[in-house]
């Protein structure tokens, strides 16, 4: 199961677990999101302008400054990476 | 406070000058018992109308003597900024003043009794010996409006951000205009769309802001319900749920005007539209101010172009800013909508307004002054070129006659 990312506000769909809020239940392929679905952080970005996570290193707005929430859900899954 | 940190070897220092500035926009709300309290320290039957005094007067005026921060953050340290949690607290500290006060304003406005009860007996409020005139309740309503339309804006920060508490605490500031509806047409309909023509929020070259209005009110309560009322058809269930957000947001307002309204009664409840009004106009306002005229380019795909800084006005007068986090770096603001108020930056290529958000709300007033600042400041951001402005349809052929030979000049130049 694939993660995207939104290039603005590094909000990620986890295709995993979906966004049930949005209407994408669980394992819902984020190709079969609308491409004109907004965001639910941001709301300036689109289905298509996500990237995979994996792809993902810098902000198309910002260059470097990445948010402090991205960084520390990163180090987050870092460290339950290394405990499993 | 002083932020530093270590980049490549070389430290970067940065000190926040408007650090404990932001707290005066968390003591606004207490405006009310401010009103009180000058009365029954003057007696002055005016003071009832300090509301619109302060909004109208003293902030433009200080924006006027204060001047200019042009001050950012530098990149390195945005972070950093962002993750200091004294910043969000001046923000939390506002909502519970919020209701405070406008309870004290509503208090005030039924005449000193509270669920029938008179603890100061036969219609006397503590401090004022005589009964509220209805000019005087009026002054009261309209400061009360004055701290509503501030709310909406303290609602507009929290509702931008990602945490789950700060969307519930941007409901709650939205409770005393019944303007609930926003945090979702602001954040899902306004971003995306603005400075377009299918922008009912984006205010367009030619239009004035009293045909604005009802253009904005209307067309973003139904771009909100059809917004939520698609999310619910993905969902496969009716919109008329306590989980649509529209709804849980208004029931705020149910919650607020009830008790109001049963504690303070009824006669209470022209005051309370008078100050709800005048809340959603001021917001309405500056939405009018923000993009005047401005208009995203479509590419050939279809799609608009990306928003980026040449799209929404700004300004840098301190007064105004630190009154309305930052709201006026809207540059910033559009280009990163979930970046905190501290770290929000001037970009110097942004067009920028003559003066604050304060004082160009007065100038929308008459329509004629609003075009004499404004047009040609448009005009200039496109180089002369109409055609390239979100031209109102109800002006376009006068626009086109006033400017089009403008257009033709640059192209002959041009070429």
């Amino acid at each position: 199961m694939a993660r995207f990312i939104c290039p603005n506000c590094e909000y990620v769909y986890d295709e995993a677990v979906g966004d049930p809020r949005e209407g994408w239940p669980a394992g819902t392929a984020f190709s079969a999101v609308d491409p004109d679905w907004t965001c639910p952080d941001c709301g300036v970005r689109e289905q298509v302008d996500f990237v995979p996570e994996a792809e993902f290193t810098h902000n198309d707005q910002d260059g470097d400054i990445i948010s402090a929430e991205t960084r520390a859900a990163r180090a987050r899954q870092a460290e339950q990476g290394a405990q499993q | 406070m002083t932020l530093s940190t270590t980049v490549d070897g070389r430290t970067v220092q940065w000190t926040d000058r408007k650090r404990y500035l932001w707290l005066i926009g968390a003591i606004v709300p207490l405006i009310p018992l401010v009103i009180w309290g000058a009365v029954a320290a003057t007696g002055w039957h005016v003071w009832w109308y300090f509301g619109p005094f302060f909004l109208f007067v003293v902030v433009p005026l200080v924006d006027l003597v204060a001047g200019l921060d042009p001050n950012n953050p530098p990149d390195e340290l945005i972070e950093s900024l962002e993750e200091d949690r004294y910043y969000r607290w001046v923000t939390y500290a506002f909502i519970p003043l919020q209701l405070a006060g406008f309870l004290w304003g509503c208090f005030l406005l039924g005449d000193g009794t509270i669920f029938g009860w008179d603890p100061f007996s036969a219609s006397v409020l503590p401090g004022i010996a005589e009964p509220l005139t209805w000019y005087d309740k009026l002054g009261l309503a309209t400061g009360m409006g004055m701290v509503a339309g501030i709310g909406i804006n303290t609602a507009h920060e929290l509702g931008h951000k990602k945490e789950e508490h700060e969307r519930w605490f941007a409901r709650v500031a939205l409770a005393q205009t019944f303007y609930g509806h926003f945090y979702i047409e602001h954040n899902r309909g306004h971003h995306v769309r603005v400075a377009t023509p299918e922008d009912p929020a984006s205010s367009r070259l030619g239009e004035n802001v009293w045909e604005f209005m009802p253009r904005t009110v209307v067309g973003s309560l139904r771009s909100a319900w059809e917004l939520e009322k698609k999310r619910f058809g993905r969902l496969g269930k009716s919109p008329l749920s306590l989980k649509n957000d529209l709804v849980n947001a208004w029931m705020f307002s149910v919650l607020l005007w009830g008790l109001a309204l049963a504690a303070f009664g009824w006669q209470i409840l022209p005051y309370l539209l008078v100050q709800a009004v005048l809340g959603i106009w001021l917001l309405e306002s500056v939405n009018f101010l923000e993009h005047y005229g401005m208009k995203r380019q479509k590419l050939e795909s279809g799609r608009y172009e990306r928003v980026n800084p040449s799209h929404s006005w700004n300004s840098n007068n301190i007064g105004t800013n630190v009154l309305l986090y930052h709201l006026q770096r809207h540059s910033d603001h559009h280009a990163n909508p979930t970046r905190r108020y501290q770290a929000l930056r001037d970009f110097k290529e942004a067009p920028v307004l003559p003066t604050g958000y304060a004082g160009m709300i007065v100038a929308t007033w008459i329509p004629a002054v609003w075009r004499r600042v404004m047009d040609e400041r448009v005009l200039a951001h496109y180089d002369g070129d109409v055609e390239r402005a979100n031209l109102h349809p109800r002006m376009a052929e006068t626009y086109r006659a006033r400017y089009g030979d403008r257009r033709r000049g640059q192209h002959e130049a041009a070429a």
